[in-house]
């Protein structure tokens, strides 16, 4: 039963990367031009 | 291996034929009259180049020049890559030496290296971005650039030392397009500041509930089956670890907001979500401390992520809507060519004098307001009148700061400086607008107002009878009446309703800036048109043209117009340019030999046609006022004299158009006219009529003359105009109506109808309209359909529905289980499930109602 413990650490910590994750993404501007980068793909020569 | 190989052979092969299609449609676009560089119809005698060994013809000097710009550089492939769909405007072309024009408080510098934000202007689709960056990038001196299509923004890092911020400006104005440098700690960066600040405390929000479910759906199958106290005591602790910060970092937002409104003694929507989740959390802590009791860490942090979700969708649909006055200060012209001591000097707008002469050349923006005093042109006043019309100026005329000056070089006289400009006259009406346009106190509020003293008042009485009847649960009842009437459905109630209605706006191209514009407009009672550019095109149309019976050589319309069109097609007055364009615009052939064009001021123009009909014969035409025909002798048949009245009675511009041999002869016939207006757009009488069936008044708006006034106000049926009214008077108008007890919205174009925009209580703009309307108004219609106007109203009342709705699910939810949570009967599985059902159900509720096309 010990396991639980482990095992719902585990997912927390998982959690908290992904959360690390997405707040280091909004931070370095991931999110602010929505738009310009899908038609930069195809420009970019 | 060979498949990637077979793959990429694929791909080359697509791009060849997608390249030849591109090169067909290029092919096909400039052979039809277009502008090859915007893309603009081209004026009847274009500026014309060879380029590369293409004849390229060009709608104005300043295509010409930006095109053979981009073609030096290489960036030839631009015309490839952009969109035809969407024409750009004419460019923007950039007077001398701008270096110490720009605030050096705009450039942060750290070494050699500085940096700058730009507001590009211009930008219509992904390849300006392309051909921005491209060309940047290869500039000597520049670290990056990087261009955000969104919102139209550059920001540039560069070596001070190989390179000045004028020389940038000046390579990205040789492209046509504006940079104004804009300063990133102005409101409209903050704004964009706080959109991503609450982005990262929803997310944070978002994981603390997530978790914490979990936890909580672990926690409650204990409840059903058996959890040892142990396990049970160690999620209760591990939830509330998961809690903290969404408790202490999402929820701040709202304990500040509730914090200030408490100082100002008023009581928030703030204030009952920062109540709620702090009590719940408190007492969900209590309960983990001394293992007893149970624990809603999961309510608490669902709620706070739901209500930040709505508050982020919200303020990022406002992200784009900049300041207004920023704006229109960044619209000026930033230097002038003043002319001291005989000689041309370039200097900073700020430094010219009222009295001195300034030289302005094709292409510019005149810098401050004058009086021409030599040479002539016509200027481009779009951006202050809404009127798209270019205006001819001659010696005499007077001239705005910030206009465009299309064709011609003139000198004026300055008149006005900085404050005293009708652009800073604007601007200044603008910023009075909104700073004292009353906040009305929003729903939200009012009821926060109330439900908070209510609940805290059930509480505490609680607490009294419990403390009486059993003191040892009088603490938990209270608290259980405090966490269960969660003021989370009606936080949601308002945000939800309006993010479904702004949803429903935005489907059918209704902008709204922000969710509380949804809840004034139901309770609009007048609508005011400004009636250029709404319920009209706003430029010159033919609307008429009557053929008169006693000729009979020509029997159709598009051959009256026709004859009158190869005339006028050399003209440059607007009611030539007119003419000409319908002509265009029904396909007419105007290949003939014309002659002899002269142009008699006020009164029209004469020219020699080799008659299309006759075969070959040579045929004098004249088209213009009843003046020219009657100096020319020539009897105007009664018919059309009476057509001339009425038409003229309504507003319109009639002139005649006959021909025949000179001198005047028997068979020289008269034989028709064309009547040319501002063309009232198809749906304005469907749109005025819509809106007065919802009960609403619609008054017309207009500088234009009485009679010209009433005949529109008539033709689409309004209540009312108000015509001569200067643009200054407008918002004075609305302010007056509002006096009155009127509740305005106000529906314009131009920058002139800004201040009313921002006064009126829902400002709409056209989406043709200048950026600086747009950006006054509250609701902006992406197209310029009338019809919208009465659908954003449509929305509003029925958003306004949704929100009854809404409130009605969160009260129904309180008024049930408030007396139960006080009486102590709540078991805290009911309290756990009631709570996120009375969110969902409004939720729900607002999805539902946002859904339903007929919304």
């Amino acid at each position: 039963m010990e396991m639980i413990y482990v095992i719902i650490l585990g997912a927390v910590y998982l959690g908290l990367v992904g959360l690390a994750f997405l707040v280091w993404a909004i931070k370095t501007g991931q999110f602010e031009d929505m738009e310009g980068p899908k038609y930069r793909i195809f420009y970019d020569d | 291996m060979r498949e990637q190989v077979l793959k990429e052979d694929e791909k080359l092969r697509r791009y060849e034929v997608e390249k030849s299609s591109t090169s067909q449609l290029l092919n096909l676009t400039t052979s039809e009259k277009f502008c090859y560089h915007c893309g603009q119809p081209l004026p009847s005698e274009p500026f014309r180049e060879s380029i590369n060994d293409r004849e390229l013809d060009f709608c104005c000097q300043g295509c010409q020049a930006v095109c053979g710009y981009i073609f030096k550089a290489g960036l030839e492939s631009y015309y490839e890559k952009r969109d035809r769909s969407r024409p750009g405007g004419p460019p923007l072309l950039l007077a001398g030496d701008i270096d110490n024009t720009i605030n050096p408080k705009l450039v942060r510098s750290e070494g050699n290296i500085s940096e700058i934000s730009l507001m590009i202007e211009g930008i219509h689709c992904a390849a300006c971005i392309w051909l921005i960056e491209k060309v940047l990038g290869e500039a000597d001196g520049i670290i990056a650039a990087r261009v955000n299509f969104s919102t139209n923004r550059a920001r540039v890092q560069w070596d001070s030392k190989r390179l000045s911020i004028g020389e940038i400006v000046k390579k990205i104005s040789s492209l046509g397009y504006g940079a104004v440098p804009y300063d990133p700690a102005s409101s409209e960066a903050v704004l964009a500041e706080k959109n991503n600040d609450t982005l990262v405390r929803l997310v944070v929000a978002g994981f603390s509930t997530v978790a914490s479910m979990f936890l909580a759906e672990g926690l409650y199958a204990g409840y059903f089956w058996g959890i040892d106290a142990a396990s049970r005591n160690f999620m209760q602790w591990l939830s509330m670890f998961i809690t903290i910060p969404a408790v202490f970092y999402s929820a701040i937002p709202f304990m500040k907001g509730a914090y200030n409104g408490l100082r100002n003694r008023a009581m928030t929507m703030d204030l009952p979500i920062a109540l709620g989740a702090l009590i719940t959390f408190f007492y969900s802590a209590w309960a983990t401390v001394n293992k007893r009791g149970d624990v809603y860490f999961d309510s608490a942090a669902m709620f706070i992520c739901l209500i930040l979700a709505g508050r982020y969708i919200e303020s990022s649909s406002r992200k784009k809507a900049g300041n207004a006055t920023e704006r229109l200060l960044g619209l000026g012209a930033k230097s002038a060519t003043v002319i001291r001591d005989g000689e041309c000097v370039i200097v900073p707008v700020d430094s010219v004098l009222v009295g001195e002469s300034v030289e302005v050349r094709p292409g510019e923006k005149i810098p401050v307001d004058g009086v021409v005093i030599e040479g002539e042109s016509r200027v481009d006043e779009t951006m202050l009148t809404g009127e798209s019309r270019h205006l001819k100026k001659v010696v005499g005329s007077k001239v705005s700061g910030a206009t465009l000056n299309i064709d011609g070089r003139f000198l004026f006289r300055v008149t006005a400086i900085g404050e005293d400009t009708v652009l800073s006259k604007i601007i200044r009406l603008v910023e009075d607008a909104q700073s004292s346009k009353g906040a009305i106190q929003m729903m939200a509020d009012k009821i926060a107002a109330w439900f908070v003293p209510a609940i805290l008042g059930i509480a505490s009485l609680t607490y009294i009878y419990w403390s009486i009847h059993d003191p040892s649960h009088a603490v938990i009842y209270a608290v259980a009446v405090l966490i269960i009437t969660c003021p989370c459905a009606l936080a949601l109630a308002i945000p939800t309703a309006t993010i479904a209605g702004t949803g429903a706006g935005a489907r059918e191209g209704i902008l709204i800036k922000n969710g509380e514009v949804l809840e004034k407009a139901h309770k609009a009672t007048h609508v005011i048109f400004d009636k250029t550019g709404t319920l009209t095109e706003g430029k010159m149309g033919v609307v008429n043209t009557v053929v008169s019976g006693r000729w009979s050589g020509v029997s159709s319309e598009n051959e009256l117009l026709k004859i009158a069109a190869l005339i006028e097609k050399s003209s440059e007055h607007p009611i030539g340019k007119a003419i000409a364009r319908e002509a265009m615009e029904r396909k007419l052939d105007l290949n003939a030999k014309i002659e002899g064009f002269r142009a008699y001021p006020g009164k029209g123009v004469e020219g020699k046609i080799e008659w299309p009909v006759a075969g070959g014969q040579w045929s004098v035409v004249l088209v213009g006022n009843r003046k020219l025909m009657l100096e020319n002798g020539l009897q105007i048949p009664h018919e059309l004299i009476e057509e001339e009245e009425r038409l003229s009675s309504e507003g319109k511009t009639v002139v005649f158009i006959s021909t025949g041999h000179r001198p005047p002869t028997t068979d020289h016939s008269l034989f028709g006219l064309i009547a040319i207006s501002d063309k009232i757009r198809p749906e304005s009488k469907d749109a005025v009529a819509n809106l007065k069936n919802m009960g609403l008044r619609v008054t017309i708006l207009t500088g234009d003359n009485q009679k010209t006034a009433a005949a529109v106000a008539n033709a689409v049926g309004a209540d009312g105009f108000i015509a001569e009214v200067l643009p200054a008077d407008k918002e004075s108008i609305v302010k007056e109506l509002q006096r009155k007890g009127d509740v305005v919205i106000m529906v314009g174009d131009g920058i002139n109808d800004a201040p009313a925009l921002a006064r009126a209580d829902i400002g709409i703009a056209v989406g043709s309209g200048t950026d600086v309307a747009i950006e006054s108004a509250d609701i902006i219609l992406l197209n310029s359909n009338p019809l919208l106007v009465a659908r954003a109203i449509g929305i509003s009342r029925k958003t306004f529905g949704i929100i009854k709705g809404n409130l009605g699910i969160s009260f129904l939810y309180n008024i049930v289980f408030t007396p139960l949570a006080a009486m102590g009967f709540i078991v805290p599985v009911v309290a756990g499930i009631a709570m996120p059902l009375s969110s969902l159900a409004v939720i729900g509720n607002s999805i539902r109602a946002g859904r339903g096309s007929e919304v």
